[in-house]
């Protein structure tokens, strides 16, 4: 009986002993620098990302190994947030610049201007990439590839359905979308496998529904919180625009469960007139089979209201972060400037369609010669945030995303959608 | 006690302590943590939290979306229980039946059973697309619709979509443990059956279904608690929506946890669910008892 009682503890022992090892293994591998970030384990990145850490890894010594760690989009914020709290080691990171509120909330981030000096961001980036990457007046991004959302359209279905004038306001916009749904040969055949979507608005998912609305709400002189941060949804001007978005729906212009990726198939097999998305869906709806994609896909500006009126649109970009208790932050700065670089950046650029941020590049050969990048200037000013942006941001879309879903059904007009959009978020 | 009664004792318990100790980690304790966050105002995005008492039921019961999320969960469960329930009974009654090729079909039907919930719902999710699904094509082939039907667009159609993959996922599991009720069968009593000249449909009222009523009692409790935890297919296919309408515990557990990181409010919801589950648990636990 003894002996079996000793065989036990012995057993114990030796698995506890185990567990210690990897521990000290984990500890082990993590000597370096931490890298984390999506795009790089997403297939179109994997081996510029890997170029891109090589190259850096040739040039410092062993202590200063980047190492990268790889999560979903959708996972990084909550990844960061989590991971912060513990005791693992993280120095910079790859983040969506719509996780910027909260995570600088959350006090993970780094002030940047104590890591990299403020006459490093005012020489190298215009003053609305370096705005995308400061929260309430403290500079916690490098701003690696920005470019607002665009209104994506296809010219070749556009020319097909008899449209042939610019897209200036909402007016032209929807003439351009009844166009498309009555007078295109493929809505008036019987083979509803090709049938084309006038314009394929975000209906499904919170996290595009949402951002995609505002822009509409502020066309129409509408905002989501007004200055005392109450929401205003159920202001007048954000009906105006809430009931011109469901006219939408009744002319039968756009569709319940739209999501991003639904709208980047639809397009890139020629069946979308409109879509809004960011300057890096060029891979996803490259369609070899219909040549040119200048002649398929046009980035423009969002429609406005009236003549004159500023048009709208979303911010979107993705920034370098440095973590806040990271202990290498003069080392994190040196593998940010690197990604920066110009032969970096420009490979970046060629490979993936990342527009760079820094001036430099920018105004490279290569960037000003390319017809997506260029047809993307005119979108390139004036990006907004989405107002819902921070540690509510996921919550509040969620509200946004049910109250649009009940308005496009029908179970509430335009008036009781906002009324309840605002009455809820303000309870969050 | 003698010394080797103890002995034998002692020896039983230090044989049960790593089951303990593994149930003590992965289960009692997140569990009671659970009930412990449920009082907190924990977020993802903090450190640190503060004990608010009742805050996230009193929230949670005044929300009107609550008593929604019940029935939608009552919903989900009743038809995805009863719908792979009555196939898998219909199917398991005709695999009974000795013909050629019915092994082969018995073990192609478990194959749907096999493939993992995610990439079920992805399957689906395509069929019931309403732009490119081939639900769609081949309704409008046959001249059935003439324009496309948005699945995912409508409360019912969408509730429909996620319930059919979920039958079809789940109708061989319940197959298999019929079949396995049906083998108990006594034939005498069949035969019996058949000389007092009872017909198809007396033969299964009266005689079979009595036979394997144990069994069915016992695979529609598993079958309501499994759809209760249910998570992936929803996920994947619909995320609780359109306005709610396929929400469940387990999504909108989910949702506010991992998506509005306001983990207090979503071990309240967690606690709620958990009891309505325990309620199941006890049936099939009083069940298993009198068995």
């Amino acid at each position: 009986m003894k002996k079996s009682i000793v065989v036990f503890v012995v057993m114990a022992l030796v698995a506890s002993s185990l567990f210690a090892a990897g521990g000290a293994e984990k500890t082990a591998i993590q000597q370096g620098m931490t890298f984390s970030n999506w795009s790089g384990s997403e297939k179109a990145s994997v081996e510029i990302f890997t170029w891109m850490i090589d190259t850096f890894n040739q040039k410092v010594g062993a202590e200063d190994q980047v190492v990268q760690i790889n999560w979903p989009w959708g996972e990084t914020e909550s990844q960061l947030a989590i991971r912060a709290q513990g005791k693992e080691q993280y120095d910079i990171a790859q983040i969506d610049i719509r996780m910027l509120p909260a995570l600088a909330e959350a006090g993970v981030l780094a002030d940047l201007t104590e890591v990299f000096g403020k006459e490093f961001f005012t020489s190298n980036f215009s003053e609305g990439s370096i705005a995308v990457g400061n929260f309430k007046g403290t500079q916690y991004g490098v701003p690696w590839t920005v470019a607002p959302m665009a209104l994506i359209s296809n010219p070749k279905i556009l020319k097909e359905a008899g449209v042939d004038f610019p897209i200036v306001t909402i007016a032209d916009f929807e003439r351009a979308c009844e166009m498309v749904k009555n007078n295109h040969p493929a809505n008036k055949d019987s083979n509803l496998s090709n049938d084309i979507v006038a314009y394929a608005a975000m209906t499904k998912e919170s996290g595009t529904a949402a951002p995609d609305l505002m822009v509409w709400l502020w066309t129409f002189g509408a905002s989501v919180y007004d200055e005392q941060g109450k929401c205003v949804l159920d202001s007048e001007k954000a009906v105006q625009a809430l009931t011109w978005f469901n006219s939408l729906m009744q002319k039968g212009y756009i569709q319940q469960a739209m999501a991003r990726g639904d709208a980047r198939t639809l397009f890139k097999e020629g069946r979308v007139a409109f879509y809004d998305d960011a300057l890096m869906s060029k891979g996803a709806i490259t369609n070899p089979a219909f040549g040119d994609i200048s002649t398929y896909a046009f980035p423009q500006v969002r429609p406005v209201l009236k003549q004159g009126d500023k048009p709208q649109a979303s911010g979107w970009g993705h920034l370098l972060v440095i973590i806040d208790r990271s202990p290498k932050k003069a080392q994190a700065k040196a593998f940010i400037e690197h990604l920066i670089s110009e032969e970096v950046a420009l490979r970046y650029f060629k490979e993936n369609g990342m527009l760079p941020s820094k001036k430099s590049v920018l105004s490279n050969q290569a960037v000003v010669s390319d017809y997506w990048s260029n047809a993307w200037t005119p979108v390139l000013d004036g990006g907004r945030l989405a107002e819902t942006a921070g540690p509510l941001y996921a919550a509040a879309n969620q509200v946004i995303l049910e109250e649009l879903q009940a308005m496009l059904s029908g179970s509430k007009t335009p008036s009781q959608a906002g009324s309840a959009m605002a009455s809820r978020i303000d309870t969050l | 006690m003698n010394r080797s009664t103890r002995n034998q004792t002692l020896m039983g318990w230090l044989l049960l302590l790593p089951a303990m100790a593994i149930f003590a980690l992965m289960i009692f304790y997140p569990f009671i943590n659970s009930i412990f966050i449920s009082f907190t105002n924990r977020n993802l995005l903090y450190a640190k939290s503060a004990f608010i008492g009742f805050d996230n039921y009193r929230k949670l019961f005044s929300d009107p979306n609550t008593l929604f999320l019940i029935w939608t969960t009552v919903k989900f469960v009743f038809l995805a229980t009863l719908m792979p329930f009555a196939i898998g009974l219909i199917w398991a009654l005709l695999m009974n039946q000795k013909f050629k090729g019915s092994e082969f079909v018995r073990g192609l039907t478990l194959v749907n059973w096999i493939i993992p919930g995610i990439a079920i719902g992805f399957l689906w999710s395509w069929i019931f697309n309403g732009d490119y699904g081939i639900l769609n094509a081949l309704l409008g082939k046959l001249g059935l619709i003439d324009k496309n039907v948005i699945w995912f667009g409508g409360k019912q159609t969408s509730m429909l979509a996620v319930v059919t993959a979920r039958t079809w996922q789940m109708f061989p599991w319940y197959m298999a443990f019929i079949m396995g009720g049906l083998q108990g069968v006594s034939n005498d009593q069949c035969e019996a059956a058949r000389i007092d000249g009872v017909n198809n449909l007396q033969m299964f009222r009266h005689v079979i279904i009595p036979a394997i009523k144990p069994v069915l009692i016992l695979i529609l409790l598993l079958g309501t608690i499994g759809n209760l935890q249910h998570f992936d297919l929803i996920n994947v296919m619909t995320g609780g929506g359109p306005e709610r309408a396929t929400s469940t515990f387990a999504t909108e557990v989910y949702k506010k946890a991992f998506k509005e990181y306001s983990v207090g409010r979503a071990a309240s919801l967690g606690v709620i669910w958990a009891m309505m589950l325990s309620l199941f648990s006890i049936f099939y636990l009083k069940r298993i008892k009198e068995d």
